[in-house]
């Protein structure tokens, strides 16, 4: 489906173009189409959701635009990037320089404490935020040292997300933040991504099945099937504390 | 639990080079264990067998010459059952086209002889007077076959034999000269059987015995009629008596059997330790990462012994798989080293039997093994408590700061890699054991045989330095040996030794040796420890190996008796010192100089053997010249000294070097197994690393910069591991008549280190190429 609900009013810069996306996962004989043929635009700074059901394709478009998975046809381009064309070093490459990632389950490295989990980011960007700060921001300096194991689930997500801003990308993308934490800290989370996307103005993708999340999003982006069945744009997105999750 | 077992076949899949490794290892344990049992049950049974069927006597004794008819007289010796005599001599084999000079010890064959019974192949009853059955070995040197004729010189005359075919004889399985060196030669010496009547003949020496078989009656012991047959005997000129435990027949086969127990105990444990090593490891690593997994179960409600049944299983089935798995390769391999044996010991049976015990026990010894391996690698299921696991494991080492200096000094990456070795250092201890262990085995396994190779190599090239050795027919003067020398063209150096067979006679204890006369500025024969040590021989005194010291209970600085009947004149035995206790590798030699013979002795310097060294190309030449004396009775070339010593020690050369290439083996595997195992357990770390987008050289970065520094800790631990390991194998080698040190040279560990090095970089790239293989999308989907 098109992105024929597109504001006409936008004139923000594209950062993320997707053609005809098609992939498929084979097993032995059996071809599964997981995407079919998506067509898709996001604007610089925009805070997108991307709704949809178990099984619709959403984490998957997640993963190909974060260069972890790749396409069987089609194009994607982000900027003016083709990312479809890369191999597995340029998506590297593409990955480290553009894209930050929060996952559901956090992947913290074990070994490493709340700080150096961020500072290990920082690390691999050219123009790297101050891991510090960030873990201030977080709110969780006073457990710098605190290794994942010894962190409640809420707080290894937010340093996380602290991680994945250290990098400073341009494009943050999130596969179901909140969907192992309990509804306050999962808007405590929610508030940290806004709070970046509006501070930094970077863009952000978090994909969900969480509906309520959508009501916070500049653009909402309906996923069943396979493709994008519809797409919604909040002329006036709701602050996460006026939702009534 | 039918699903369970399933995701553990699944992780056993995933872990498949690890389990396949462990049951590699576990199987060449197994390997070694049944090989070297049935080839030494075989040996034994066999060997033994031979010496029982073919009656070998109580008590030896020789003789110069006795009147056949005075035999009966030994009888009246309190504890002499029955007695038995044979007449032997040496005549000397003429062959065609060379002047060799060949000795046969030949032994008079009758069909009613009662003891030391010989085989003939073709049986024969009666054997004609000039025919000759020959040793197999010399028959096959010289290509002799049954229907040959043969010309042999006895007492200076020339006489034509038929060969009918081989003979066996059950005291000569390792026939050799009294003084010859430490293994066969049958270039030169070899026994042969000729008709009673045919041998007197020849040896002109009508009704007479030489050897004496005697059958103690039951409750007596050797120690008992010791002392008769001296008395009895030394009017006949004695040469001394040998029981039957003693004799080189049953030695050869006791002393090979008793050197390889210890090995069979000791290579298969070594095995054993690294397989359980290796499962522990492995199941420890599986229990970790299951974790959740069996908290969730505990959760539902299984118990700690419905989940561990499991795992046990699969010690069951690895103790299983590495025990069927080499029984036919070991089998075949023990049939191998049983007829190599079989055929240099002169042994006519040939029949090899598989022992179910033997398999029987191998069965139970792996499976134990793994089961004991897997219950310590999966104990800790009994510790995990179902709440508790539903969190990650919390990491080891606590806040590890790296010191300034060094933290200073590394990158991004190398700091990932000093961290997370500091704080698992038990994940880097096991990769630092898992390189330390194989580190050992490869230094020490193969260094037995370098070992011994060298201590042959010294014996020949070290101590005994002459080209050939010429045994006299009888004792003759230095002057007289000085002419001879001088008079043969093309001889560098020669010298004359002396060797007489004595009977010393330590604190308790009495042993029959060869006391050496050798010359105290000798350049051809030298008296050396496995040190380097040299030593020269005394006037006033004997030099005697520690072997001979300890049998004998005496140390340096005792006094010990010699009785002989050539050097004691007096009939009295002779009182002298023991100057010094040497320690050398093998044999119980004792020394003394010609002029100590003198002094001790009053005997004048004389000798029974020439040490001969050739000038360059006329090695021909003085053969030629020495085969035309007559006082001859062979000549050893030192050459094929080492070639017959590498024969005699072919059986153990192989099968050490089969034990030290699959320790080889072993420790590659081994160094996969875990290093691959330590990495895969962070797949989903590494897995983060590459979606933050880290490149494949950084990550190449981390784990070399991990592994290098595992890998020097392993080799720094290697070195106490390879002196305990070389202290367990000496002791495992070590007899009363060989003691072989086993040296770690500089060149086996840099072999050793060249391995462990060389398998490390091979693991870690084939690491590496399955750590970028991965889907990234799967790492993520799962939870730490």
């Amino acid at each position: 489906m098109s992105e024929n609900n597109m504001d006409s009013k936008n004139t923000k810069r594209t950062i993320l173009r997707a053609e005809g996306m098609i992939k498929d996962f084979v097993t032995g004989d059996i071809v599964l189409r997981a995407l079919k043929g998506v067509n898709l635009t996001i604007d610089e700074g925009e805070f997108v959701v991307i709704l949809g059901p178990s099984g619709s394709g959403k984490s998957t478009m997640l993963n190909i635009i974060g260069g972890i998975d790749t396409i069987t046809e089609g194009k994607l381009f982000y900027d003016i990037v083709p990312v479809h064309e890369l191999d597995k070093a340029g998506l590297t490459d593409y990955r480290r320089k553009y894209i930050g990632f929060v996952f559901q389950f956090y992947n913290l490295m074990p070994n490493l404490s709340a700080i150096e989990n961020i500072s290990l980011a920082a690390e691999l960007s050219e123009n790297p935020l101050n891991p510090n700060e960030l873990l201030e921001a977080v709110g969780l300096l006073a457990r710098a040292d605190y290794y994942p194991a010894k962190m409640s689930g809420g707080q290894q997500q937010r340093v996380a997300i602290a991680r994945a801003l250290c990098k400073n990308p341009d494009l943050l993308l999130c596969d179901e933040p909140t969907g192992a934490l309990d509804i306050k800290t999962g808007v405590e989370i929610l508030k940290l991504l806004l709070d970046f996307n509006r501070r930094y103005k970077k863009t952000v993708i978090i994909v969900t099945h969480n509906a309520d999340i959508a009501l916070v999003a500049d653009k909402v982006i309906y996923f069943r099937d396979g493709n994008i069945e519809k797409i919604q744009i909040n002329e006036k997105p709701m602050n996460p504390d006026e939702v009534n999750w | 639990m039918r699903q369970y077992f399933k995701n553990v076949i699944r992780t056993i899949l995933q872990n498949k080079i690890s389990y396949l490794g462990a049951v590699f290892i576990i199987a060449l344990g197994s390997l070694v264990y049944i090989a070297m049992s049935d080839f030494l049950k075989n040996l034994d049974r066999e060997g033994m067998k031979y010496l029982d069927d073919s009656r070998l006597s109580d008590v030896m004794a020789s003789v110069e010459g006795m009147p056949s008819s005075d035999l009966s007289r030994l009888e009246s010796i309190e504890g002499v059952e029955n007695t038995f005599g044979r007449l032997e001599g040496n005549i000397r084999l003429i062959p065609e086209d060379s002047d060799k000079i060949i000795t046969l010890h030949v032994l008079a064959y009758s069909p009613d002889d009662t003891m030391n019974l010989i085989t003939l192949e073709p049986v024969y009853d009666e054997v004609n007077s000039d025919e000759i059955f020959l040793g197999k070995n010399i028959a096959d040197v010289y290509g002799i076959q049954k229907g040959d004729t043969v010309n042999v010189l006895a007492n200076g005359r020339n006489y034509e034999l038929k060969v009918s075919g081989i003979g066996y004889a059950s005291e000569y399985l390792n026939p050799m000269p009294d003084d010859a060196l430490y293994s066969p030669d049958y270039s030169i010496y070899d026994i042969a059987i000729m008709s009673r009547e045919g041998l007197e003949k020849l040896l002109n020496r009508e009704n007479i015995v030489t050897n004496i078989g005697i059958e103690l009656s039951r409750g007596y012991s050797y120690s008992d009629v010791y002392y008769g047959l001296e008395s009895m005997l030394s009017q006949y000129g004695y040469n001394g008596s040998t029981p039957r435990k003693e004799s080189d027949a049953y030695l050869c086969i006791s002393d090979e059997v008793e050197a390889y127990e210890m090995i069979i105990a000791v290579i298969p444990t070594i095995f054993m330790a690294v397989t359980v090593f290796m499962l522990y490891i492995i199941l420890k690593k599986m229990v970790d990462k299951d974790r959740q997994l069996i908290g969730t179960l505990k959760a539902f409600g299984t118990t700690d012994m419905e989940i561990m049944k499991v795992y046990m299983l699969q010690g069951v089935l690895i103790g299983i798989l590495g025990a069927i798995l080499p029984i036919l390769p070991a089998e075949y391999f023990a049939q191998y080293l049983f007829l190599d044996d079989m055929n240099y010991y002169n042994v006519p049976s040939r029949l090899f039997t598989i022992y179910p015990d033997t398999i029987f026990k191998i069965f139970v010894i792996d499976i134990l093994t793994a089961l004991i391996a897997v219950f310590l690698g999966v104990y800790d299921v009994l510790k995990i408590n179902p709440a508790e696991s539903m969190r990650s494991n919390p990491p080891q080492g606590g806040n590890v700061k790296l010191p300034p200096w060094l933290e200073a000094r590394l990158n991004t990456r190398q700091k990932l890699a000093a961290t997370a070795i500091l704080r698992n250092k038990l994940r880097s201890a096991v990769i630092a054991v898992a390189i330390a262990l194989p580190f050992a085995m490869t230094c020490v396994l193969p260094a037995y045989n370098f070992a011994s190779k060298k201590s042959a190599e010294n014996q020949f090239g070290k101590v005994e330095k002459y080209d050939y050795k010429v045994k006299l027919g009888s004792n003759i003067t230095p002057d007289s040996a000085e002419q001879i020398i001088r008079k043969i063209e093309g001889i560098s150096k020669g010298e004359l030794m002396a060797s007489y067979q004595v009977k010393l006679t330590g604190t308790y204890k009495y042993e029959y040796v060869s006391l050496m006369a050798i010359d105290k500025e000798s350049e051809l024969y030298s008296i050396m420890d496995h040190y380097y040590n040299f030593f020269e021989p005394r006037d006033d005194g004997i030099i005697i190996s520690h072997h001979l010291a300890d049998r004998l209970h005496i140390k340096a600085g005792d006094t010990v008796e010699i009785d002989s009947a050539y050097l004691c004149r007096t009939g009295e035995p002779v009182k002298v010192y023991v100057t010094e206790v040497i320690e050398d590798d093998s044999g119980m030699g004792a020394y003394i100089s010609m002029e100590g013979l003198q002094n001790l002795f009053s005997v004048s310097p004389s000798g029974d053997s020439l040490l001969i060294k050739c000038e360059r190309g006329m090695d021909d030449t003085v053969l030629s010249e020495f085969s035309k004396l007559k006082n001859i009775s062979y000549i050893v070339d030192a050459n094929n000294a080492l070639d017959g010593y590498n024969e005699m020690m072919g059986t153990t050369v192989l099968m050490l070097d089969f034990i030290a290439v699959f320790s080889v083996i072993a420790g590659i595997i081994m160094i996969y197994s875990i290093i691959s195992i330590g990495v895969r357990e962070r797949k989903n770390e590494f897995g983060t690393l590459m979606v933050l987008g880290m490149k494949r050289s950084e990550i190449s970065e981390i784990i070399i910069s991990e592994q290098t520094v595992n890998f020097i800790s392993g080799i720094i631990l290697g070195i106490p591991f390879v002196i305990m390991l070389k202290k367990i194998l000496q002791f495992a080698v070590d007899t009363d008549t060989e003691t072989i040190l086993i040296p770690i040279t500089a060149p086996l560990r840099i072999f050793a280190f060249a391995i462990c090095f060389g398998a490390t970089a091979v693991s870690i790239i084939l690491i590496l190429k399955d750590l970028f293989n991965i889907e990234l999308t799967d790492v993520l989907k799962e939870r730490e």
